[in-house]
């Protein structure tokens, strides 16, 4: 289609039909004067139907007239059979006009309000409020500070903690969202105060809510009030709160480890014998008998033989040597045992401790009685000593 | 000298931009399958129906038969016919419009 194709489409087109004889002289005629006709049909002999451009119809017309021939507007389109259509309805544009205006100034009004997120608070309060601040039915919107509103719903009402005031077309939306009250703490279970776990020597403290009950610088017992939740003005408890707090503390922990001073060991006494012995499945059996029996012994094995070695059967013989021995009494290394004990009773001391913060010192305490020894370490850590009920 | 260069130059590019070749009443048709004929530079239509037309050009007629024809476009300088064409005749009888 060609540009000029497009354009005479978009002014508009008529589709016509001529009724006379020689229609093909009406249409030579035509394009003598420049018209150009599109889709062409011959209906009947006299009829024929065609489609022209609105600004070849007056020079057709005119045409039409001289040749004789009848001519019936049967569709028009574009922006000519639009002006067509309402020069027909001249009231209809007024109509569509008026309607349209109506439309647009009424949609500048309040014409439902929502509130939505009351549970608690009453919601015709709230519309009561915003009525007596210029939000009802039928009130108009341009205008109307919103933000404004918000806040001064959200003073208005305790139990709200947000509260926002919108327009959707013609409709006044309200979202509120309510304040959740806190839970109550049970004062008599002593919830909410901080206690020491521990005894202990305190060195720092630090109070994030609540209000201390100790100073730093001082010794505490276990189960002894460090923080305490009551907040306190005027000799009155004002407020209960959870408190919260730090409390670092030195602890101590003990550890002890005992031992003989005495241990003992086997001793040859010079009398031995030869024998051999059978082992199979590891079940030793004698094959000599010994001419006295031990009662302590230890053996010694001279010489070893396997029988039917990489068999399904097999079996070994021993030579051994047999030795007489006798339990006696030794004092032990005192040093080695002072050490083996000290480093005993150290690892016991720090099973105990948790969570240390540090190492800060130790001491070790040795002492003897009736042939034992025994050593104490006291282990001296900093330690958060502070613990919660609730926890 | 001058005027003979001239006038070749003249005849040459008229030759060139003339579109029909030599011969100035010439008549362009061009075919698109059986479905659709053009006619370029055309009188006028002589008859025209459903099953039959007939364009008057310079020299000859063009006798169009078929069935479902239709004149998608008729200007003074083209026309196209649509439809199935099944015959095109070129009559050099009939001369009157």
């Amino acid at each position: 289609m060609r540009d000029e194709d497009i354009l005479n489409a978009s002014l508009g087109y008529f589709d016509i039909l001529a009724e006379g004889l020689k229609t093909e002289s009406f249409l030579n005629e035509c394009i003598k004067a420049g018209i150009i006709f599109k889709r062409v049909k011959k209906l009947s002999y006299t009829k024929t139907k065609f489609r022209i451009y609105s600004p070849y119809l007056r020079r057709l017309k005119k045409i039409a007239a001289g040749s004789g021939c009848n001519l019936k507007i049967l569709k028009t389109g574009g922006i000519s059979g639009a002006f067509a259509f309402f020069r027909k309805r001249f009231l209809l544009l007024p109509f569509i006009a008026a309607t349209a205006a109506v439309l647009f100034y009424s949609s500048c009004f309040v014409w439902e309000i929502k509130v939505s997120g009351c549970e608690n608070t009453d919601k015709f309060a709230v519309m009561d409020y915003a009525q007596e601040l210029g939000i009802f039915k039928g009130s108009f919107m341009v205008g109307t500070d919103t933000k404004e509103i918000s806040k001064k719903i959200r003073r208005n009402f305790k139990d709200i903690a947000w509260a926002n005031v919108y327009f959707d077309g013609t409709e006044c939306n309200i979202d509120i969202v309510e304040k959740i009250a806190a839970p109550d703490i049970v004062k008599e279970q002593g919830v909410g105060n901080v206690y020491a776990k521990k005894d202990g020597y305190i060195v720092d403290m630090r109070v994030f809510r609540g209000e201390a009950a100790v100073s730093a610088k001082s010794t505490v017992k276990k189960g002894e009030l460090l923080i305490s939740g009551d907040v306190v003005k005027d000799e009155e408890v004002i407020m209960h709160t959870l408190a919260r707090g730090e409390v670092t503390a030195k602890v101590w922990t003990q550890g002890s480890a005992r031992g003989s001073v005495y241990e003992n060991v086997e001793k040859r006494t010079g009398r031995e014998y030869n024998a051999r012995c059978i082992d199979i499945n590891g079940k030793v059996y004698f094959l000599t008998e010994s001419k006295d029996k031990f009662e302590n012994f230890e053996t010694q094995i001279l010489n070893e033989f396997t029988v039917g070695q990489n068999m399904p059967f097999s079996f070994k013989i021993y030579d051994v040597k047999i030795f007489e021995t006798q339990t006696q009494s030794r004092e032990k290394n005192i040093e080695v045992l002072k050490t083996q004990l000290t480093e005993q009773a150290y690892e016991n001391a720090l099973a105990r401790v948790e969570n240390p913060k540090e190492i800060t010192g130790v001491k070790t305490y040795v002492s003897s009685k009736n042939d034992e020894m025994t050593v104490r370490v006291i282990i001296e850590t900093t330690e958060d000593i502070g613990y919660t009920l609730e926890n | 000298m001058k005027n003979r260069k001239k006038k070749l130059l003249r005849d040459a590019t008229a030759d060139i931009s003339r579109p029909y070749g030599k011969n100035p009443l010439g008549t362009r048709i061009i075919m698109a399958g059986n479905t659709d004929i053009f006619v370029e530079n055309h009188l006028g239509i002589i008859k025209y129906g459903e099953h039959e037309a007939i364009i008057k050009t310079h020299i000859f007629n063009i006798k169009i038969t078929g069935r479902g024809l239709c004149m998608d476009t008729f200007g003074a300088e083209n026309l196209v016919v649509s439809g199935v064409i099944e015959n095109i005749k070129f009559d050099m009888g009939e001369k009157t419009l």
